[in-house]
């Protein structure tokens, strides 16, 4: 009779749905309940060492500062002027060179020399370091030659 | 046509049957509706959860490195450090340290305060190289100082000097922020 397949049919499939549905529910009510927990344990620990670390706030406090400050140091240190280093670079090149007057800011500089030689081969020797070394005047008083720069 | 209860539950009977699965499935859609169904389900509040529990956990570890460093460190010793610093880096311009820092790395003549940020040293120099000599000494004095400006010429060389400073910065607390390494 088919009153009774389409019965048996019916009460067949419903429990398994059912089944599968329970668990369903079951394993996202477990999950929830684990993360509930587990969100209480790890609030809890986090309370607890927010307490420790507010009763130390003055050193925490100390070493943000220290941190800073270092900070700070360093960048000054990265971002002085070059003065000495710039002379270094100037007097580094020649002995046969003198150096006269000497403009950080300007770039202006002086130099005498002997011999027309020494003062072109110190030139020469400048152009790598300031591109754009601009040579204002040379005179001859003597037998010592006089330049004045800029360093660009 | 009369109605007759009797006939009419006997014609539904062989369908009686389907009012169970039918029942489960109605309770089924609208139980999933509350578990999956919409922005407030079970579901989406358990992903939510679940992202909290990961920033507490990472908050958690942050916390925990930040205590560890908190306690591997005395009252004293910070304050040493910071003691140490505010010689590179005074809290407030220390123009009279500044001046007998440079009193010492060679034959001051004069010195200009103008009150700004400069203060202006002439020294007497021989020549280009003792120049250099007195710059690299200038650059490892204490407080820090940075020669702006140098003009040198007749055997006198007059230099700008910006002495570096800085007072104490304001902190706000940054609980969950870690906390940066302690600079060497």
């Amino acid at each position: 009779m088919p009153e009774k397949s389409y019965h048996s049919k019916g009460f067949a499939t419903v429990p398994l749905i059912i089944v599968v549905f329970v668990v369903s529910v079951v394993s996202i009510l477990a999950i929830s309940f684990y993360q509930g927990t587990k969100d209480r344990e790890l609030t809890g620990q986090i309370d607890r060492l927010n307490l420790e670390i507010n009763k130390l706030s003055s050193r925490e406090a100390r070493i943000r500062q220290i941190y800073l400050r270092q900070k700070s140091i360093s960048k000054f240190l990265d971002t002085r002027a070059k003065s000495a280093s710039q002379l270094n670079s100037l007097n580094i090149i020649s002995d046969k060179i003198v150096i006269d007057t000497w403009d950080f800011k300007s770039g202006k500089m002086s130099v005498t020399s002997s011999s027309s030689a020494d003062l072109q081969d110190y030139l020469q020797q400048l152009r790598p370091k300031f591109t754009n070394l601009q040579l204002d005047e040379t005179t001859q008083k003597g037998g010592t030659w006089i330049s004045t720069l800029t360093l660009k | 046509m009369d109605f007759d209860i009797d006939t009419q539950i006997k014609l539904a009977r062989p369908y009686l049957w389907l009012a169970y699965p039918l029942l489960t499935v109605i309770i089924i859609i609208i139980s999933f509706s509350y578990l999956i169904g919409n922005s407030n389900s079970l579901l989406t509040r358990i992903g939510q959860a679940n992202q909290k529990i990961q920033t507490n956990i990472k908050l958690k570890a942050i916390l925990e490195a930040k205590l560890g460093v908190l306690k591997s460190v005395t009252d004293d010793v910070l304050t040493e450090r910071l003691k140490e610093q505010a010689q590179f880096l005074p809290l407030e311009r220390e123009i009279w340290t500044a001046i007998s820092g440079l009193r010492t790395v060679g034959d001051l003549k004069s010195f200009y305060n103008s009150g700004n940020q400069a203060i202006t040293v002439e020294y007497k120099v021989e020549n280009s190289l003792v120049l250099q000599k007195l710059l690299e000494k200038i650059d490892e004095l204490k407080p820090l100082m940075s020669v702006t400006g140098v003009s040198y010429g007749a055997k006198k060389a007059r230099l700008e000097i910006d002495v570096a400073f800085e007072p104490l910065a304001k902190l706000n607390p940054e609980l969950d922020k870690p906390l940066p390494n302690l600079p060497k």
